[in-house]
């Protein structure tokens, strides 16, 4: 990759132990991503994607090398900084939504947006419920749902809550964007229709987006794809997307 | 057929082992419920087995019959009586006689402010000592273990074994007693125990368990000698055939009353049975207190276990649809899964029966002995393990365990495979808060909102949640408020309402003009007294249309006493004006009385009328033998000496006039908020009118024969102890001085006797604690479980921990104060009804005090968020990334 890195990992591994034994997750990964790409984390079950997704999002910490966001290694942060990391530099679309059922999409949205605040007009964060709230529906109208507004979860459907979800993740202005399977729970149709929106909202808005997925065909649509291969030793590789043709899974 | 596939003892072990932390509080509510239910259902079951024991080792009288005070009968006309009836009764057992006689005794017992004399009031009792053990009624249990009655001489006596733990007495230490006017240096032979003195009350009317009072036994020769009542006595003791059934019992024992009143010309008092000594009848008060903690303390911890099963379980089935639904598609029947989850309930129950009946049976031997141990009871204990009460404590616990497990097993049953393997769990759906479309609020604050509408979400949850809280609420606002009400109520009657330092009792009545009024002149001149009231106190029966209530009439000799302030709860009240009566707020209960009422007051036992009938004859003899000069003092040596030294004359015999009672209206002219609920006041001139023996007092002669039981004296400064110790020792040389009782020596056995209550008060506040501990945890534990994803996702999102906190604390919080607030009500009615009624001779008002109120605040909310914790540390450690991808729950 070339340009300004967002994200560095060097030499990072994982190891997870069951019992008395040692499981390696991720084995000496090394890699970069730019800031606003759109990639596409791709491989078979068990060679370490979503260990790869939460070690960039700080839900877990490596066992080994280091791993730089915005040039801040985030390998040894606490607990509490970690959330506090998560707060301001990551935006989650996970598979099942993940939506608060108690609270309506706008609230879901809001929730997000209350733990950083927003940038009002004059340039500071505000913290104000009615700023809050206008830039909620300012993103639940981005992505389409001004008519789902104070809908409990509960009451919507599976592609609505989807989109909720985007909403809450990039409401809030994140750099990185972390989508885990976002498409594994929605049906076909529906799933193309959130990754395009997913795509246009890169666009628009040149946050990084890193998805991980089974599905090879998302990598069409990838700026690049990152695919981890099972063996011995995991190895990655960034494929252009015009070699993905090749790509069977 | 087994009993369970492996496949499904394998699950139900992963079930428990998965939820280690909520089976250990469930199993532990079970464990307390069924071993509470034992504990003290063994405990009273094996106290009320142990004074069985001692009353059939003492062969305790199955009825007493007393004559009416200061009455005597001729021993042998009655022992010829009795045989008589006996030939033709043959039920009637033995009957035996006895002479009670009221005495006082010199003791110093060590106390902080060092060796202290104390006069303290007693009762003498002569009994035949030629019966041996066996034979004898009443009789002893030896404290060292002695099986025979030692040789008694004339100086000897046997020692009452509280009096002597109290006195720090023993074997062949000398005891000054007073009988009589008159001093006497007894040996003590033995320390005893005796059924009528399990507990030591004077009488029901001096109903303060009384460490103090003295009873000593001693030949009944010697006391009639010392007491000037020779072949006389007072008391009649009976024992019946064994196993006679109670219809007959007491048809024989009201014949042999009806008979015996016929032929003493009723100078009987009313029979006393065995169930209605004094000592007995407080002990079955306490057991039957413990007999109703043990049935209402069980029934709330395991209705709060019951309540947490259900939830469990409940939540157990839902989370574990899909495994269901499979099982149903491999082909497992209904009845399989049935079984399973009745299974952990059933586990539950048989496990936490098993381990509270083990518990309970050993802590059962702990209350008995401990009671058995503070109540001064001879060694004589009875602990037996009671089938009946294990097997109905197993069957209990099991049943309520099994049924709260059934309906969720009952929903897992039914339960298709189509709907079962979709494997949405439902936790309950957002929903806007009743509060918030009540109040149009849509503000967000995530810190309010999510807690808030997470009320409304799992509502039958929320409500059983709050519904144990009040419980455990209720449970301490009632034991706040009895300890509140009974603590403020007697400092306020002994600080605001008796305004005295010193009583002083006679040995049986003084009256005005022979004596009395040389005694408080007395006492009035001696330093530091400042005023002194002379009162005269007379068990009675009060009754309105339709009720009636046997009360202590205390009389005063003034109508504004100096040393009692009545706290009235009228305007209207007033003092005592003569022809009125004062009830204790109490008492005015019980007789549905108020201010201007009129109620009818008479005197079973009117211990000196028979001297004012005979007095009055005498009186006018000798006014007319001596003429009006010399009268009046002649008149009054001669009825000192008559009085004094000629009691027998006042003895009953068959040819005896009939014993008159008096019965008078009364209007009652205010009511005065007292602690003691068995207490009417009023004047010695109303009493002594109502009597008809104001005769003295408006005679030619000008005699004043009121008579008066009791001195009550203020002092200036009643911090100083010298100067009290001093009053003491000058009262203690006046004549016919029974006993001197310090006020705060009254209060302390006041308090003692509330100590056991504030037992009681203070193992309910702990079952309370641990009840809202139990339901808070179980109700959190299950939420967090139910929704750890959600959790996770707000952590994930970057909710710090300490926000994390606030939610959860919020709801458990906004629960709590609804669980309190819902408790509080019930809890006062509770504590009212329990102080109103349960206290048959106590009456406090309920009083909450601020800082009971602070502190139960205080209390649950601190159990609430330390209840929470074993929750939040699960939450804070989950596996974000685990938990996330977790399907919808």
């Amino acid at each position: 990759m070339s340009g300004l890195n967002l994200i560095n990992l060097e030499n990072v591994s994982k190891f997870y132990t069951m019992g008395e034994v040692k499981v390696s997750a991720l084995s000496d990964l090394s890699l970069e991503i730019d800031v606003g790409k759109f990639v596409v984390l791709i491989g078979p079950s068990g060679t370490g994607k979503s260990t790869l997704l939460n070690l960039i999002s700080a839900i877990d910490t490596p066992s080994k090398g280091r791993i730089l966001i915005e040039g801040v290694d985030i390998s040894f942060l606490t607990r509490k900084q970690r959330a506090q990391f998560r707060r301001h530099k990551i935006g989650f679309i996970f598979q099942f939504f993940n939506l608060l059922p108690t609270l309506t999409a706008v609230e879901n949205v809001e929730f997000g947006l209350a733990l950083v605040g927003v940038t009002n007009s004059s340039g500071s964060i505000s913290y104000d419920s009615k700023d809050i709230h206008a830039t909620a529906l300012e993103w639940l109208e981005k992505v389409g749902l001004t008519h789902r507004v104070n809908h409990f979860p509960s009451q919507m459907s599976g592609g609505e809550q989807q989109r909720v979800a985007i909403a809450r993740a990039l409401a809030k202005d994140p750099p990185i964007i972390i989508a885990d399977e976002p498409t594994g729970n929605l049906d076909y149709r529906t799933g193309v229709k959130i990754l395009k929106l997913m795509k246009e909202l890169n666009k628009q808005t040149q946050k990084t987006f890193i998805i991980a997925t089974h599905n090879g065909q998302l990598a069409k649509i990838a700026d690049y794809v990152i695919s981890l291969q099972m063996g011995g030793v995991e190895t990655y590789d960034q494929i252009p997307k015009e070699d993905l043709d090749n790509l069977i899974w | 057929m087994n009993f369970l596939s492996q496949y499904w003892r394998k699950k139900l072990i992963g079930d428990i082992k998965q939820q280690k932390l909520l089976f250990s509080a469930l199993f532990f509510l079970c464990i307390f419920g069924v071993g509470s239910y034992v504990s003290l259902t063994m405990g009273y079951t094996n106290l009320y087995a142990s004074l069985d024991k001692i009353y059939a080792t003492t062969n305790f009288a199955d009825v007493e019959v007393n004559t009416h005070s200061d009455i005597w009968f001729n021993i042998s006309e009655i022992e010829s009586f009795s045989e008589n009836f006996s030939e033709q009764n043959p039920e009637i057992g033995t009957i035996d006689f006895r002479l009670l006689a009221t005495s006082g005794y010199n003791s110093s017992i060590e106390t902080k402010d060092g060796l202290r004399f104390q006069l303290t009031a007693g009762r003498a009792v002569g009994f035949n000592c030629s019966l041996s053990q066996t034979e004898m009624i009443n009789g002893f249990i030896f404290a060292n273990g002695e099986n025979s009655i030692p040789d008694l001489d004339n100086n000897s006596i046997l020692l009452e074994a509280h009096y002597a733990r109290m006195y720090d007495l023993d074997v062949n230490d000398s005891l000054q007693t007073r009988i009589n006017g008159n001093e006497f240096n007894f040996t003590i032979q033995g320390i005893v125990y005796n059924p009528e003195s399990l507990i030591v009350i004077p009488s029901r009317h001096d109903f303060l368990p009384n460490n103090r009072f003295g009873i000593i036994y001693l030949p009944l020769k010697t006391l009639q000698e010392y007491t000037n009542l020779t072949g006389l006595a007072n008391n009649i003791l009976v024992k019946l055939a064994d196993d006679l059934p109670d219809e007959t019992r007491s048809s024989i024992i009201s014949g042999f009353y009806s008979e015996l009143n016929l032929y003493a010309n009723n100078s009987f008092a009313p029979p006393v049975f065995q169930e209605y000594q004094v000592s007995n009848w407080a002990l079955n008060m306490d057991l039957e207190e413990i007999q109703k903690i043990s049935i209402v303390l069980p029934i709330l911890i395991l209705g709060v276990a019951s309540i947490a099963i259900f939830i469990t379980l409940n939540r157990q089935v839902q989370s574990q649809r899909r495994i269901i639904g499979i099982a149903s598609s491999l082909g497992y029947s209904p009845n399989d899964i049935l079984l399973h989850y009745t299974s952990y309930s059933l586990i539950l129950g048989i496990l936490g029966s098993f381990v509270g009946i083990v518990l309970g049976i050993i802590v059962s031997g702990g209350i008995t002995w401990v009671y058995a141990y503070f109540m001064g009871f001879p060694t004589i204990i009875s602990i037996e393990l009671q089938l009946g009460v294990i097997l109905s404590a197993f069957f209990f616990g099991v049943t309520v365990t099994f049924i709260s497990g059934l309906i969720p097993a009952v929903k897992a049953n039914q339960m298709s495979p189509r709907e079962a393997l979709q494997g949405n769990i439902k936790v309950g759906k957002g929903r806007f808060s009743f509060i918030e479309k009540l109040f149009r609020i849509r503000s967000f604050r995530i810190r309010f909102t999510i807690p808030l509408r997470n009320l409304f979400r799992q509502r039958s949850r929320t409500i059983a949640t709050i519904i144990a809280i009040s419980a455990s609420v209720m449970i301490l606002v009632v034991s706040g408020a009895f300890n509140d009400s009974v603590n403020t109520g007697i400092s306020r009657q002994f600080t605001q309402t008796s305004d005295y330092h010193l009583t002083v009792s006679y040995d049986g009545f003084k009256f005005a003009d022979l004596g009395l009024i040389d005694d408080i002149d007395f006492i009035e001149q001696l330093e530091g007294v400042e005023s002194v009231d002379a009162v005269l106190e007379i068990p009675s029966i009060i009754e309105t249309s339709s009720r009636k209530e046997e009360a202590l009439i205390i009389a005063w000799n003034s109508s504004s006493p100096q040393t009692h302030n009545f706290q009235w709860t009228s305007k209207e009240d007033q003092l005592l004006p003569n022809d009125s009566i004062i009830l204790t707020s109490g008492l005015a209960r019980t007789l549905s009385s108020s201010t201007g009422s009129i109620l009818s007051y008479g005197y079973p036992r009117i211990p000196y009328i028979s001297y004012a009938f005979w007095a009055a004859n005498v009186t006018w003899n000798l006014w007319y033998t001596f003429g009006e000069d010399r009268a009046r003092n002649e008149t009054l040596s001669y009825l000192e000496n008559l009085i004094t030294q000629n009691k027998e004359r006042l003895s009953f015999s068959s040819n005896a006039e009939e014993v008159k009672f008096s019965n008078a209206d009364i209007t009652v002219t205010g009511v005065s908020e007292e602690i003691w609920s068995t207490v009417a006041y009023t004047t010695v001139q109303t009493l002594t009118e109502a009597m008809g023996i104001d005769i003295f007092k408006n005679s030619h002669l000008d005699i004043d024969l009121s008579p008066y039981s009791k001195l009550i004296l203020k002092v200036k400064n009643p911090d100083n102890l010298t100067i009290l110790e001093n009053i003491k020792t000058e009262i203690s040389s006046l004549s016919e001085i029974r006993s001197i009782t310090f006020g705060y020596d009254f209060r302390t056995s006041v308090n003692l006797t509330m100590a056991a209550f504030n037992v009681i008060v203070a193992i309910f506040l702990v079952f309370a604690c641990i009840l809202a501990g139990a339901a808070i945890f179980t109700t959190i534990h299950i939420n967090f479980q139910e929704r750890s994803r959600e959790s996770a996702t707000m952590l994930t999102l970057g909710l710090s921990d300490q926000e994390f906190l606030f939610i959860i604390t919020i709801e458990n919080l906004s629960q709590t104060i609804m669980g309190i607030l819902g408790g509080i009500l019930p809890g006062l009615l509770l504590a009212d009804w329990i102080l109103s009624n349960a206290l048959r001779l106590f009456y406090f008002k309920i009083i909450v005090s601020p800082q009971t109120w602070i502190i139960l605040w205080f209390g649950v909310l601190l159990i609430v968020l330390i209840s929470q914790i074993p929750a939040i540390i699960q939450g804070v450690k989950m596996d974000l990334a685990e938990v996330t991808k977790e399907i919808s729950h």
